[in-house]
Protein backbone atom coordinates (compact mmCIF):
# COMPACT_ATOMS: atom_id res chain seq x y z
CA UNK A 1 0.00 0.00 0.00
CA UNK A 2 1.31 3.44 -0.90
CA UNK A 3 2.17 5.76 1.98
CA UNK A 4 -0.45 8.30 0.87
CA UNK A 5 -3.21 5.69 0.89
CA UNK A 6 -2.14 4.38 4.28
CA UNK A 7 -1.97 7.91 5.58
CA UNK A 8 -5.53 8.52 4.39
CA UNK A 9 -6.71 5.37 6.16
CA UNK A 10 -5.04 6.38 9.40
CA UNK A 11 -6.47 9.87 9.14
CA UNK A 12 -9.96 8.46 8.59
CA UNK A 13 -9.56 6.32 11.70
CA UNK A 14 -8.65 9.34 13.78
CA UNK A 15 -10.50 12.21 12.14
CA UNK A 16 -13.51 12.07 14.44
CA UNK A 17 -11.46 12.40 17.59
CA UNK A 18 -9.37 15.13 16.01
CA UNK A 19 -12.58 17.05 15.42
CA UNK A 20 -13.70 16.49 19.00
CA UNK A 21 -10.37 17.84 20.16
CA UNK A 22 -10.57 20.91 17.94
CA UNK A 23 -14.20 21.56 18.82
CA UNK A 24 -13.24 21.37 22.48
CA UNK A 25 -10.51 23.91 22.01
CA UNK A 26 -12.04 26.28 19.49
CA UNK A 27 -15.57 27.62 19.26
CA UNK A 28 -15.63 29.17 15.80
CA UNK A 29 -16.65 26.57 13.20
CA UNK A 30 -14.62 28.13 10.40
CA UNK A 31 -11.52 28.11 12.58
CA UNK A 32 -12.17 24.45 13.42
CA UNK A 33 -12.39 23.69 9.70
CA UNK A 34 -9.18 25.55 8.93
CA UNK A 35 -7.25 23.95 11.78
CA UNK A 36 -8.50 20.49 10.81
CA UNK A 37 -7.24 20.92 7.26
CA UNK A 38 -3.98 22.47 8.38
CA UNK A 39 -3.35 19.67 10.86
CA UNK A 40 -3.64 17.05 8.13
CA UNK A 41 -1.36 18.99 5.80
CA UNK A 42 1.31 19.53 8.44
CA UNK A 43 1.08 15.87 9.48
CA UNK A 44 1.57 14.72 5.90
CA UNK A 45 4.61 16.91 5.43
CA UNK A 46 6.12 15.66 8.67
CA UNK A 47 5.18 12.02 8.32
CA UNK A 48 8.83 11.07 8.28
CA UNK A 49 9.20 12.38 11.82
CA UNK A 50 6.36 10.32 13.23
CA UNK A 51 7.45 7.93 15.95
CA UNK A 52 5.82 4.66 14.90
CA UNK A 53 5.71 3.41 18.47
CA UNK A 54 3.25 6.18 19.36
CA UNK A 55 -0.47 6.51 18.81
CA UNK A 56 -1.15 8.13 15.45
CA UNK A 57 -4.23 9.89 16.81
CA UNK A 58 -2.29 11.43 19.66
CA UNK A 59 0.38 12.57 17.22
CA UNK A 60 -2.26 14.24 15.04
CA UNK A 61 -3.78 15.98 18.04
CA UNK A 62 -0.33 17.07 19.16
CA UNK A 63 0.06 18.87 15.84
CA UNK A 64 -3.45 20.30 16.22
CA UNK A 65 -2.63 21.50 19.74
CA UNK A 66 0.42 23.38 18.48
CA UNK A 67 -1.61 24.93 15.69
CA UNK A 68 -4.31 25.99 18.17
CA UNK A 69 -1.70 27.64 20.37
CA UNK A 70 -0.11 29.39 17.39
CA UNK A 71 -3.54 30.54 16.27
CA UNK A 72 -4.25 31.85 19.74
CA UNK A 73 -1.03 33.82 19.82
CA UNK A 74 -1.71 35.31 16.40
CA UNK A 75 -5.34 36.13 17.00
CA UNK A 76 -6.11 37.62 20.37
CA UNK A 77 -9.66 38.12 19.18
CA UNK A 78 -10.09 34.46 18.39
CA UNK A 79 -12.46 32.05 20.06
CA UNK A 80 -9.69 30.02 21.61
CA UNK A 81 -10.39 28.89 25.11
CA UNK A 82 -7.46 26.85 26.25
CA UNK A 83 -3.94 27.13 27.44
CA UNK A 84 -1.36 24.41 26.85
CA UNK A 85 -1.99 22.50 30.08
CA UNK A 86 -5.74 22.40 29.44
CA UNK A 87 -5.17 21.16 25.90
CA UNK A 88 -2.96 18.36 27.16
CA UNK A 89 -5.70 17.20 29.49
CA UNK A 90 -8.28 17.40 26.70
CA UNK A 91 -5.90 15.33 24.58
CA UNK A 92 -5.67 12.73 27.36
CA UNK A 93 -9.45 12.56 27.43
CA UNK A 94 -9.57 12.14 23.65
CA UNK A 95 -6.98 9.38 23.83
CA UNK A 96 -8.93 7.57 26.54
CA UNK A 97 -12.07 7.76 24.45
CA UNK A 98 -10.18 6.72 21.32
CA UNK A 99 -8.90 3.64 23.13
CA UNK A 100 -12.34 2.69 24.34
CA UNK A 101 -13.48 -0.71 23.20
CA UNK A 102 -16.09 0.66 20.78
CA UNK A 103 -14.94 1.03 17.20
CA UNK A 104 -16.55 4.19 15.93
CA UNK A 105 -17.05 7.54 17.54
CA UNK A 106 -20.76 7.11 17.03
CA UNK A 107 -20.67 3.97 19.15
CA UNK A 108 -18.57 5.75 21.71
CA UNK A 109 -20.98 8.65 21.74
CA UNK A 110 -23.87 6.26 22.30
CA UNK A 111 -22.91 6.27 25.97
CA UNK A 112 -23.16 10.04 26.03
CA UNK A 113 -26.49 9.84 24.22
CA UNK A 114 -27.72 7.45 26.91
CA UNK A 115 -26.50 9.82 29.60
CA UNK A 116 -28.31 12.76 27.98
CA UNK A 117 -31.46 10.64 27.77
CA UNK A 118 -31.13 9.81 31.44
CA UNK A 119 -30.88 13.41 32.62
CA UNK A 120 -33.72 14.79 34.72
CA UNK A 121 -36.15 16.66 32.46
CA UNK A 122 -35.14 20.19 33.36
CA UNK A 123 -31.46 19.53 32.63
CA UNK A 124 -32.14 17.52 29.50
CA UNK A 125 -34.32 20.31 28.12
CA UNK A 126 -31.59 22.85 28.81
CA UNK A 127 -28.89 20.71 27.18
CA UNK A 128 -31.11 19.90 24.21
CA UNK A 129 -32.08 23.53 23.64
CA UNK A 130 -28.48 24.69 23.93
CA UNK A 131 -26.77 22.07 21.80
CA UNK A 132 -29.44 20.75 19.46
CA UNK A 133 -31.11 24.04 18.72
CA UNK A 134 -28.34 26.50 19.50
CA UNK A 135 -30.54 28.52 21.83
CA UNK A 136 -28.64 30.74 24.23
CA UNK A 137 -28.88 33.50 26.80
CA UNK A 138 -32.18 35.24 27.20
CA UNK A 139 -33.84 33.11 24.55
CA UNK A 140 -32.79 30.00 26.44
CA UNK A 141 -34.28 31.40 29.63
CA UNK A 142 -37.52 32.15 27.82
CA UNK A 143 -37.63 28.67 26.36
CA UNK A 144 -37.08 27.12 29.77
CA UNK A 145 -39.51 29.60 31.35
CA UNK A 146 -37.03 30.65 33.97
CA UNK A 147 -34.49 33.37 34.68
CA UNK A 148 -31.22 33.67 32.77
CA UNK A 149 -29.25 32.78 35.85
CA UNK A 150 -31.36 29.72 36.43
CA UNK A 151 -31.06 28.65 32.81
CA UNK A 152 -27.27 28.87 32.98
CA UNK A 153 -27.30 26.95 36.22
CA UNK A 154 -29.33 24.16 34.62
CA UNK A 155 -26.87 23.89 31.77
CA UNK A 156 -23.93 23.71 34.11
CA UNK A 157 -25.54 21.14 36.32
CA UNK A 158 -26.63 19.19 33.26
CA UNK A 159 -23.07 19.00 31.96
CA UNK A 160 -21.79 18.11 35.38
CA UNK A 161 -24.23 15.22 35.59
CA UNK A 162 -23.20 14.07 32.13
CA UNK A 163 -19.56 13.95 33.19
CA UNK A 164 -20.48 11.92 36.25
CA UNK A 165 -22.61 9.61 34.11
CA UNK A 166 -19.75 9.01 31.65
CA UNK A 167 -17.43 8.25 34.52
CA UNK A 168 -19.90 5.76 35.93
CA UNK A 169 -19.92 4.06 32.53
CA UNK A 170 -16.09 4.05 32.52
CA UNK A 171 -16.10 5.68 29.11
CA UNK A 172 -13.33 8.06 30.05
CA UNK A 173 -11.21 5.64 32.06
CA UNK A 174 -7.64 5.37 30.84
CA UNK A 175 -7.72 1.59 31.17
CA UNK A 176 -11.10 1.17 29.54
CA UNK A 177 -10.04 0.43 26.04
CA UNK A 178 -7.72 -1.45 23.81
CA UNK A 179 -4.33 -0.49 22.45
CA UNK A 180 -4.32 2.57 20.21
CA UNK A 181 -3.93 2.18 16.48
CA UNK A 182 -0.25 2.03 15.64
CA UNK A 183 1.47 3.21 12.50
CA UNK A 184 3.11 0.12 11.11
CA UNK A 185 3.64 0.34 7.38
CA UNK A 186 3.99 3.81 5.98
CA UNK A 187 7.47 5.04 5.30
CA UNK B 1 -12.35 31.63 37.77
CA UNK B 2 -12.26 29.26 40.73
CA UNK B 3 -13.98 26.17 41.90
CA UNK B 4 -17.08 26.76 43.96
CA UNK B 5 -16.92 25.45 47.50
CA UNK B 6 -20.04 23.36 47.41
CA UNK B 7 -19.35 21.75 44.05
CA UNK B 8 -15.76 21.18 43.00
CA UNK B 9 -16.68 20.62 39.34
CA UNK B 10 -18.80 23.69 38.88
CA UNK B 11 -17.51 26.45 36.69
CA UNK B 12 -17.96 30.07 37.48
CA UNK B 13 -16.72 33.14 35.68
CA UNK B 14 -15.93 33.74 32.02
CA UNK B 15 -15.62 30.12 30.95
CA UNK B 16 -19.03 29.30 32.42
CA UNK B 17 -20.46 32.28 30.58
CA UNK B 18 -18.82 31.12 27.41
CA UNK B 19 -20.08 27.56 27.64
CA UNK B 20 -23.56 28.90 28.24
CA UNK B 21 -23.36 30.62 24.93
CA UNK B 22 -22.92 34.10 26.28
CA UNK B 23 -20.34 36.50 24.89
CA UNK B 24 -17.40 36.63 27.27
CA UNK B 25 -17.34 40.37 27.16
CA UNK B 26 -20.35 42.19 25.83
CA UNK B 27 -19.80 42.70 22.13
CA UNK B 28 -16.42 41.05 22.15
CA UNK B 29 -15.03 37.76 20.89
CA UNK B 30 -11.97 38.00 23.08
CA UNK B 31 -10.31 34.86 24.44
CA UNK B 32 -11.42 33.63 27.81
CA UNK B 33 -9.11 34.50 30.66
CA UNK B 34 -8.26 31.25 32.41
CA UNK B 35 -6.16 32.82 35.13
CA UNK B 36 -6.73 30.95 38.37
CA UNK B 37 -8.84 28.24 36.76
CA UNK B 38 -8.29 24.60 37.62
CA UNK B 39 -7.01 23.19 34.30
CA UNK B 40 -8.52 19.77 34.92
CA UNK B 41 -12.00 21.15 35.49
CA UNK B 42 -11.72 23.49 32.52
CA UNK B 43 -10.53 20.61 30.36
CA UNK B 44 -13.36 18.33 31.48
CA UNK B 45 -16.00 20.89 30.65
CA UNK B 46 -14.43 21.79 27.33
CA UNK B 47 -14.12 18.15 26.39
CA UNK B 48 -17.74 17.51 27.26
CA UNK B 49 -18.76 20.63 25.36
CA UNK B 50 -16.85 19.33 22.34
CA UNK B 51 -18.46 15.91 22.67
CA UNK B 52 -21.94 17.37 22.93
CA UNK B 53 -21.38 19.51 19.87
CA UNK B 54 -20.00 16.48 18.03
CA UNK B 55 -22.99 14.44 19.16
CA UNK B 56 -25.37 16.98 17.69
CA UNK B 57 -23.57 17.83 14.46
CA UNK B 58 -22.14 14.37 13.89
CA UNK B 59 -24.97 13.16 11.70
CA UNK B 60 -24.71 16.22 9.46
CA UNK B 61 -20.94 16.49 9.47
CA UNK B 62 -19.33 14.42 6.75
CA UNK B 63 -15.92 13.77 8.25
CA UNK B 64 -14.93 11.70 5.24
CA UNK B 65 -15.59 14.72 3.05
CA UNK B 66 -13.30 16.80 5.25
CA UNK B 67 -10.59 14.17 4.94
CA UNK B 68 -11.06 14.00 1.18
CA UNK B 69 -10.71 17.77 0.93
CA UNK B 70 -7.45 17.62 2.86
CA UNK B 71 -6.16 14.76 0.73
CA UNK B 72 -7.04 16.68 -2.41
CA UNK B 73 -5.07 19.64 -1.11
CA UNK B 74 -2.15 17.36 -0.28
CA UNK B 75 -2.22 15.93 -3.79
CA UNK B 76 -2.34 19.41 -5.28
CA UNK B 77 0.62 20.50 -3.17
CA UNK B 78 2.54 17.41 -4.18
CA UNK B 79 1.98 18.31 -7.81
CA UNK B 80 3.04 21.89 -7.14
CA UNK B 81 6.17 20.62 -5.42
CA UNK B 82 6.88 18.44 -8.41
CA UNK B 83 6.29 21.38 -10.69
CA UNK B 84 8.81 23.47 -8.76
CA UNK B 85 11.33 20.67 -8.66
CA UNK B 86 11.01 20.16 -12.37
CA UNK B 87 11.17 23.90 -12.96
CA UNK B 88 14.44 24.19 -11.14
CA UNK B 89 15.69 21.03 -12.76
CA UNK B 90 14.82 22.46 -16.13
CA UNK B 91 16.72 25.63 -15.36
CA UNK B 92 19.76 23.71 -14.26
CA UNK B 93 19.64 21.40 -17.26
CA UNK B 94 19.58 24.35 -19.56
CA UNK B 95 22.48 25.99 -17.81
CA UNK B 96 24.36 22.73 -17.98
CA UNK B 97 23.59 22.32 -21.63
CA UNK B 98 24.76 25.81 -22.28
CA UNK B 99 28.07 25.18 -20.57
CA UNK B 100 28.24 21.83 -22.24
CA UNK B 101 27.34 22.51 -25.81
CA UNK B 102 28.55 26.02 -26.55
CA UNK B 103 31.39 25.10 -28.80
CA UNK B 104 30.66 26.35 -32.28
CA UNK B 105 30.85 30.12 -31.86
CA UNK B 106 33.26 31.88 -34.15
CA UNK B 107 35.05 34.02 -31.66
CA UNK B 108 38.31 33.18 -30.01
CA UNK B 109 36.77 33.43 -26.59
CA UNK B 110 33.98 31.07 -27.37
CA UNK B 111 36.42 28.71 -29.01
CA UNK B 112 38.25 28.69 -25.73
CA UNK B 113 35.04 27.79 -23.99
CA UNK B 114 34.59 24.96 -26.45
CA UNK B 115 38.13 23.69 -25.96
CA UNK B 116 37.61 23.70 -22.26
CA UNK B 117 34.38 21.79 -22.64
CA UNK B 118 35.88 19.17 -24.93
CA UNK B 119 38.76 18.27 -22.68
CA UNK B 120 38.16 14.76 -21.39
CA UNK B 121 38.81 15.47 -17.77
CA UNK B 122 36.47 15.54 -14.82
CA UNK B 123 35.34 19.05 -14.05
CA UNK B 124 33.30 19.92 -11.00
CA UNK B 125 31.74 23.30 -10.34
CA UNK B 126 29.49 24.85 -7.76
CA UNK B 127 26.92 26.92 -9.60
CA UNK B 128 24.38 29.36 -8.26
CA UNK B 129 21.50 31.10 -9.97
CA UNK B 130 18.88 33.53 -8.88
CA UNK B 131 16.00 35.36 -10.49
CA UNK B 132 15.52 38.94 -9.38
CA UNK B 133 15.72 39.19 -5.61
CA UNK B 134 14.79 35.56 -4.99
CA UNK B 135 16.96 33.35 -2.86
CA UNK B 136 19.72 31.77 -4.94
CA UNK B 137 19.64 28.09 -5.83
CA UNK B 138 22.93 26.25 -5.61
CA UNK B 139 23.90 23.21 -7.58
CA UNK B 140 26.91 21.04 -8.29
CA UNK B 141 27.82 20.49 -11.92
CA UNK B 142 30.00 17.58 -13.03
CA UNK B 143 31.25 17.16 -16.57
CA UNK B 144 33.53 14.80 -18.46
CA UNK B 145 34.32 15.89 -21.97
CA UNK B 146 31.34 17.09 -23.92
CA UNK B 147 29.22 13.99 -23.62
CA UNK B 148 28.94 13.15 -19.96
CA UNK B 149 27.55 15.48 -17.38
CA UNK B 150 25.59 15.43 -14.13
CA UNK B 151 23.90 18.14 -12.15
CA UNK B 152 22.88 17.98 -8.50
CA UNK B 153 20.65 20.32 -6.52
CA UNK B 154 20.46 19.30 -2.87
CA UNK B 155 18.17 22.03 -1.62
CA UNK B 156 15.45 23.99 -3.34
CA UNK B 157 14.68 27.16 -1.34
CA UNK B 158 11.24 27.53 -2.92
CA UNK B 159 10.19 24.27 -1.25
CA UNK B 160 11.42 25.14 2.25
CA UNK B 161 8.21 26.92 3.15
CA UNK B 162 6.31 23.72 2.41
CA UNK B 163 8.61 21.69 4.63
CA UNK B 164 9.73 19.71 1.59
CA UNK B 165 13.35 18.73 1.38
CA UNK B 166 13.90 17.83 -2.23
CA UNK B 167 16.94 17.07 -4.30
CA UNK B 168 17.32 16.49 -8.02
CA UNK B 169 19.98 14.83 -10.15
CA UNK B 170 20.01 15.12 -13.90
CA UNK B 171 22.42 14.73 -16.71
CA UNK B 172 23.59 12.52 -19.51
CA UNK B 173 25.90 9.53 -19.94
CA UNK B 174 26.50 10.58 -23.54
CA UNK B 175 23.74 8.35 -24.86
CA UNK B 176 20.75 8.87 -22.60
CA UNK B 177 19.52 12.03 -20.92
CA UNK B 178 17.88 11.64 -17.52
CA UNK B 179 16.26 13.37 -14.55
CA UNK B 180 16.29 11.74 -11.11
CA UNK B 181 14.12 13.60 -8.60
CA UNK B 182 13.71 12.61 -4.94
CA UNK B 183 11.73 9.42 -4.30
CA UNK B 184 8.94 8.55 -4.72
CA UNK B 185 9.05 10.51 -7.97
CA UNK B 186 9.98 8.36 -10.97
CA UNK B 187 13.13 8.72 -13.02
CA UNK B 188 12.68 10.15 -16.53
CA UNK B 189 14.99 9.04 -19.31
CA UNK B 190 15.30 9.99 -22.98
CA UNK B 191 17.14 7.53 -25.16
CA UNK B 192 19.07 10.12 -27.11
CA UNK B 193 21.13 12.54 -25.06
CA UNK B 194 20.54 15.23 -27.63
CA UNK B 195 16.83 15.01 -26.75
CA UNK B 196 17.41 16.18 -23.22
CA UNK B 197 16.04 19.51 -24.37
CA UNK B 198 12.90 17.66 -25.44
CA UNK B 199 12.65 15.91 -22.11
CA UNK B 200 12.60 19.29 -20.45
CA UNK B 201 10.12 20.62 -22.96
CA UNK B 202 7.81 17.62 -22.46
CA UNK B 203 7.15 18.78 -18.94
CA UNK B 204 5.34 21.64 -20.62
CA UNK B 205 6.34 23.99 -17.86
CA UNK B 206 5.76 27.23 -19.69
CA UNK B 207 7.95 28.98 -17.16
CA UNK B 208 10.47 31.64 -17.80
CA UNK B 209 13.15 28.99 -17.42
CA UNK B 210 12.13 27.36 -20.65
CA UNK B 211 12.75 30.56 -22.50
CA UNK B 212 16.43 29.93 -21.99
CA UNK B 213 16.26 27.04 -24.41
CA UNK B 214 15.23 29.34 -27.17
CA UNK B 215 17.76 31.90 -26.08
CA UNK B 216 20.65 29.54 -26.37
CA UNK B 217 19.50 27.83 -29.51
CA UNK B 218 18.77 31.12 -31.22
CA UNK B 219 21.70 33.13 -29.92
CA UNK B 220 23.26 33.57 -33.31
CA UNK B 221 19.99 33.66 -35.16
CA UNK B 222 18.23 36.39 -33.24
CA UNK B 223 20.96 38.30 -31.43
CA UNK B 224 23.63 40.73 -32.34
CA UNK B 225 26.62 39.27 -30.56
CA UNK B 226 29.52 41.40 -29.42
CA UNK B 227 32.65 39.97 -27.87
CA UNK B 228 35.12 42.09 -25.98
CA UNK B 229 38.01 41.44 -23.73
CA UNK B 230 38.89 43.48 -20.73
CA UNK B 231 39.93 43.34 -17.11
CA UNK B 232 37.92 41.49 -14.54
CA UNK B 233 35.60 44.13 -13.15
CA UNK B 234 33.94 42.47 -10.21
CA UNK B 235 35.53 40.83 -7.22
CA UNK B 236 35.44 37.18 -8.20
CA UNK B 237 38.27 34.76 -7.62
CA UNK B 238 40.70 37.37 -8.81
CA UNK B 239 43.53 35.48 -7.19
CA UNK B 240 42.69 32.34 -9.17
CA UNK B 241 42.20 33.95 -12.56
CA UNK B 242 45.56 33.63 -14.33
CA UNK B 243 45.30 36.96 -16.13
CA UNK B 244 42.47 38.98 -14.64
CA UNK B 245 43.20 41.73 -17.13
CA UNK B 246 41.85 39.61 -19.96
CA UNK B 247 38.34 38.36 -19.44
CA UNK B 248 35.93 37.64 -22.28
CA UNK B 249 32.64 39.55 -22.21
CA UNK B 250 30.02 38.28 -24.61
CA UNK B 251 26.95 40.44 -25.05
CA UNK B 252 23.92 39.42 -27.07
CA UNK B 253 21.33 42.07 -27.93
CA UNK B 254 18.03 40.88 -29.28
CA UNK B 255 17.26 41.91 -32.82
CA UNK B 256 13.67 42.90 -33.64
CA UNK B 257 11.62 39.70 -33.41
CA UNK B 258 7.96 38.85 -32.94
CA UNK B 259 8.88 36.43 -30.15
CA UNK B 260 8.54 38.57 -27.06
CA UNK B 261 9.55 35.74 -24.76
CA UNK B 262 13.20 36.02 -25.66
CA UNK B 263 15.30 38.03 -23.23
CA UNK B 264 16.39 41.39 -24.50
CA UNK B 265 19.96 40.98 -23.40
CA UNK B 266 22.38 38.14 -22.67
CA UNK B 267 25.69 38.77 -20.96
CA UNK B 268 28.37 36.15 -20.53
CA UNK B 269 31.57 36.59 -18.60
CA UNK B 270 34.22 33.93 -19.24
CA UNK B 271 37.86 33.27 -18.60
CA UNK B 272 39.56 34.18 -21.88
CA UNK B 273 42.22 31.50 -21.58
CA UNK B 274 40.41 28.54 -20.06
CA UNK B 275 36.98 29.22 -21.52
CA UNK B 276 35.30 28.73 -18.15
CA UNK B 277 32.05 30.68 -17.95
CA UNK B 278 31.98 32.66 -14.69
CA UNK B 279 28.65 34.35 -15.02
CA UNK B 280 25.69 34.49 -17.36
CA UNK B 281 23.05 37.19 -17.00
CA UNK B 282 19.72 37.23 -18.80
CA UNK B 283 17.61 40.38 -18.80
CA UNK B 284 14.03 40.47 -19.95
CA UNK B 285 12.14 43.63 -19.08
CA UNK B 286 12.45 43.97 -15.34
CA UNK B 287 13.35 40.30 -14.85
CA UNK B 288 17.02 39.54 -14.42
CA UNK B 289 18.40 36.02 -14.05
CA UNK B 290 22.00 35.61 -12.96
CA UNK B 291 23.84 32.30 -13.17
CA UNK B 292 27.19 32.24 -11.41
CA UNK B 293 30.02 29.79 -11.28
CA UNK B 294 30.70 29.97 -7.57
CA UNK B 295 33.73 27.76 -7.41
CA UNK B 296 35.62 25.07 -9.20
CA UNK B 297 35.37 22.02 -6.98
CA UNK B 298 37.92 19.37 -6.28
CA UNK B 299 38.77 17.91 -9.67
CA UNK B 300 39.40 14.40 -8.48
CA UNK B 301 38.44 11.84 -11.08
CA UNK B 302 34.99 10.32 -10.81
CA UNK B 303 33.99 6.90 -12.04
CA UNK B 304 32.29 7.17 -15.40
CA UNK B 305 29.12 5.58 -14.02
CA UNK B 306 28.70 8.86 -12.15
CA UNK B 307 26.95 10.02 -15.30
CA UNK B 308 24.46 7.12 -15.32
CA UNK B 309 21.03 7.69 -13.85
CA UNK B 310 21.19 4.36 -12.03
CA UNK B 311 23.98 5.68 -9.83
CA UNK B 312 21.72 8.37 -8.43
CA UNK B 313 18.34 6.71 -8.23
CA UNK B 314 16.78 4.90 -5.29
CA UNK B 315 16.07 1.23 -5.87
CA UNK B 316 12.36 1.92 -5.29
CA UNK B 317 12.10 4.52 -8.06
CA UNK B 318 10.43 3.57 -11.29
CA UNK B 319 12.11 4.51 -14.56
CA UNK B 320 10.03 6.07 -17.31
CA UNK B 321 11.47 6.14 -20.82
CA UNK B 322 10.36 8.90 -23.09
Amino acid sequence: MKSKELYELLVEENADMLLVFLQSAVRDRNTVDDLFQETLLVAWKNLGRFDRSRSFGRWLRGIARNLVLVHRRKSMRGHILCDEEVLEIVDDRCEALQRHRFDTLDEKLAALRDCVGGLPDKYREAVHARYNEGVRGRELATRLETSIENAKKRLQRGRQKLLECLERKHVLDDEAGVEPLRFEEAG
Amino acid sequence: MTKSDDNPRELIGPLAEYLDGEPVDEGSDASVDLTGADPKIVAEHLFLDGLLRRLVVGKDDDVQARVRRAMTTIERQRRQSLFRIVSVAAAAILVALFLWTTRSDPSQALEAIARHARAEITRQYAIEWRVGDSEPVRASFYAFGVEKMAFHIDRIPALDMFGVQAEVWFGSDGKEGWVVPSPPMPVFVVENAQRLHELVARFNLGTSFLQITKILVALEKYYDVKIETGPLVREWKKAEVPKPDKVAYVTGTLRPTPDRRLPERIEIEADFFTGTVHRMTLTHGEIRMVIDLVAELDESELALDWYDYDTHRDASQAVIYR
